[in-house]
């Protein structure tokens, strides 16, 4: 086990330098530089601000520069157009913003998810199982973008129970809509898989076996039946994750949530490299940790995982 | 056997040769006698028509062009609501403009980025997987890393990069969502090639001596077909999702031009004013778009790939 898990995490570090590389590139491959204004500037001041900010080295020393700061010290420079702020500053202020809500959005979608599912495959054929069919299918059409809207509409301008954005230090008040909007269509996607994996498991032998024993439902259902119809969600939750944290794009802008996506649309639109490509690094670090945590569930949950 | 006298053996050829007229049914027709069978997936064909003819001709039906803005009922919530009489249909949104010719332009927009964004992804992924899967040994697993490497890149920020250093237009929008949606495609593409790789008929093509390459576009694609199909019908909803997403955040296609995403969009802005027309005509669209393409995949799935029956 132990190896096993040493050799995944080191698995993950050629990912995450192949990662860093290929935005880097990216970066470079952009037309413009971070001091291209409308207004054109001096050349002797370009110079002078290139030189600061090391952009006068050749290409493989910014890149070394570049993936040394963030291997060695988790920095990912100055901001280009923020003077007086780094990006590790603009990360530390939006990203645990983002975790919060994000991470709630996450556990809704999860738990309301294989709840759903679960009752939905016990009691095949039922109002619940038609409830959590239609809501399935209904939900896979609301991504974040449309739900939103149209919660507003309901909650905030119809029945005036709700803020319609801002955040106040994450007050619950503000943070219903967001979890609701950004989890909605992934609980749907969990809800379709674990009822379906879990109409699998339950006509399977073991479980056959397990009534025949005379074990209570909830018992044969909770030991012997949940853990083999999570194998195929657990794949899935790596893409919710990531779902989480770009969602978050859109929640920022629409509920005025101080997230990193307001960042990171800021950024877009003031063509500040530096804080987009620090803000998507960290995405796909986390992406890559979350999938290893992942595989790691899978060892455990799945007794045919070799290590 | 040596009951049969000769008469009832030319009797017997005669039935025979009368039965093979009858027969006949090719994998594909049988498809698609499952595909019609199925409620849902003809619902969604249905729904992709309509949304498609209106895409198409909608503009040619609608009182005003998609960009007049009429200054009489600008920014006044009380006189730009749907009015037949004036031509307004679907109403105007705040700088008085036809939301029933925008909201035709959003859908033709939407449509055309998901099906050519697609229709890259789809080869890109196809032939990858393809090539990956049957060459297998170190280059399938050096490729495959590859994949792995871009799956685990959030995909949506990479988008706005991408939009961000080449410009924002149309042929960026669906260059970028294709080059950036191929992963998944690959990997569905290169399990199947996988299984396909073992059959006697490629066996002999081999023994024949036929290139790798050869093989790979005159063997294997064709047969990968089925589940490409089935995955590019699913791949363009999410497609439409990816565009509407950066077009919502104002990153997609510019003004006048316009895409459902924009159009859900400012309709989101003026919830407060009540102005729900302008938030309530994208998003049917949307929805009966996705619905449509949903519904098709669904039946596509079932039809032509009866592993998941």
């Amino acid at each position: 086990m132990y190896s096993y898990t040493l050799k995944r995490t080191l698995g993950a570090i050629p990912t995450l330098l192949a990662l860093v590389v290929i935005s880097f590139l990216l970066m470079h491959a952009a037309p413009g530089g971070p001091f291209t204004f409308e207004k054109q500037l001096p050349q002797q001041v370009i110079d002078n601000l290139n030189a600061k900010y090391g952009l006068d080295q050749p290409l493989y020393v910014q890149m070394a520069r570049y993936v040394w700061g963030i291997v060695a010290h988790f920095d990912f420079g100055p901001s280009f157009v923020y003077k007086d702020r780094t990006v590790n500053e603009i990360i530390a202020q939006g990203f645990p913003v983002t975790l919060q809500y994000g991470g709630w959005a996450f556990l809704f979608a999860v738990v309301f998810g294989v709840g759903l599912g679960v009752a939905a495959a016990v009691r095949q054929n039922s109002l619940i199982d038609y409830f959590a069919v239609g809501l399935s299918i209904v939900a896979s059409v609301l991504p974040n973008f449309v739900l939103a809207p149209i919660l507003v509409l309901i909650f905030t301008v119809g029945l005036h129970w709700l803020p319609g954005g801002g955040w106040e230090g994450g007050d619950w008040k503000h943070q219903v809509m967001p979890i609701i909007a950004m989890s909605t269509a992934y609980m749907a996607s969990i809800t379709r898989m674990m009822r379906s994996s879990m109409l699998e498991v339950l006509n399977s032998n073991h479980i056959r076996t397990a009534r025949a024993k005379g074990l209570p439902t909830w018992k044969v259902i909770l030991r012997h039946a949940l853990k083999p119809s999570l194998i195929p969600v657990l794949s899935y939750l790596g893409p919710v994750f990531v779902a989480m944290i770009t969602g978050s794009v859109v929640i920022d802008m629409y509920f005025s949530t101080a997230g990193i996506g307001k960042f990171f649309v800021d950024a877009a639109l003031n063509r500040d490299y530096a804080v987009m490509m620090g803000v998507t690094l960290l995405a796909g670090g986390l992406t890559i940790l979350f999938n290893l945590i992942v595989d790691l569930l899978y060892a455990w949950v799945d007794p045919k995982v070799r290590y | 056997m040596a009951l049969l006298t000769p008469i009832d053996m030319t009797a017997l050829a005669a039935r025979m040769a009368n039965l093979d007229e009858v027969k006949g049914r090719s994998l594909w027709a049988d498809a698609r006698l499952r595909f019609f069978r199925n409620k849902a997936a003809v619902a969604g064909v249905v729904l992709l028509a309509f949304c498609a003819t209106y895409a198409l001709f909608g503009q040619l039906i609608a009182a005003h062009t998609y960009d007049f803005q009429n200054y009489d009922i600008m920014g006044e919530a009380s006189k730009s609501g749907p009015n037949w009489a004036e031509g307004y249909y679907f109403g105007a949104d705040q700088q008085g403009r036809d939301l029933f010719a925008r909201t035709a332009m959003g859908t033709r927009i939407s449509l055309i980025v998901g099906l050519i964004a697609t229709a890259i992804s789809v080869t890109l992924g196809t032939l990858y997987g393809a090539v990956s899967g049957y060459l297998g040994g170190r280059v399938d697993a050096v490729m495959m890393r590859l994949v792995d490497i871009l799956m685990s890149i959030p995909y949506l920020f990479v988008l706005i990069l991408f939009l961000v250093m080449f410009g924002r237009s149309l042929s960026v929008l669906y260059l970028a969502i294709g080059l950036l949606s191929w992963p998944g495609m690959a990997r569905i593409v290169r399990g199947q090639t996988l299984t396909l790789k073992g059959r006697e008929y490629i066996e002999a093509a081999q023994a024949t001596g036929v290139s790798s390459f050869r093989i790979i576009i005159r063997h294997i694609v064709p047969n990968l077909m089925g589940i490409v199909v089935v995955y590019a019908t699913l791949l363009v909803p999410d497609v439409i999702i990816g565009e509407s997403f950066i077009s919502f955040l104002g990153l997609g296609v510019q003004e006048p031009q316009t895409s459902l995403g924009t159009l859900i969009s400012d309709g989101a802005k003026s919830v407060y004013y009540n102005t729900q027309w302008e938030i309530a005509f994208p998003i049917a669209f949307f929805m009966m778009v996705m619905f449509g393409f949903y519904f098709v995949g669904d039946g596509l799935r079932d039809a032509l790939d009866p592993k998941d029956r």
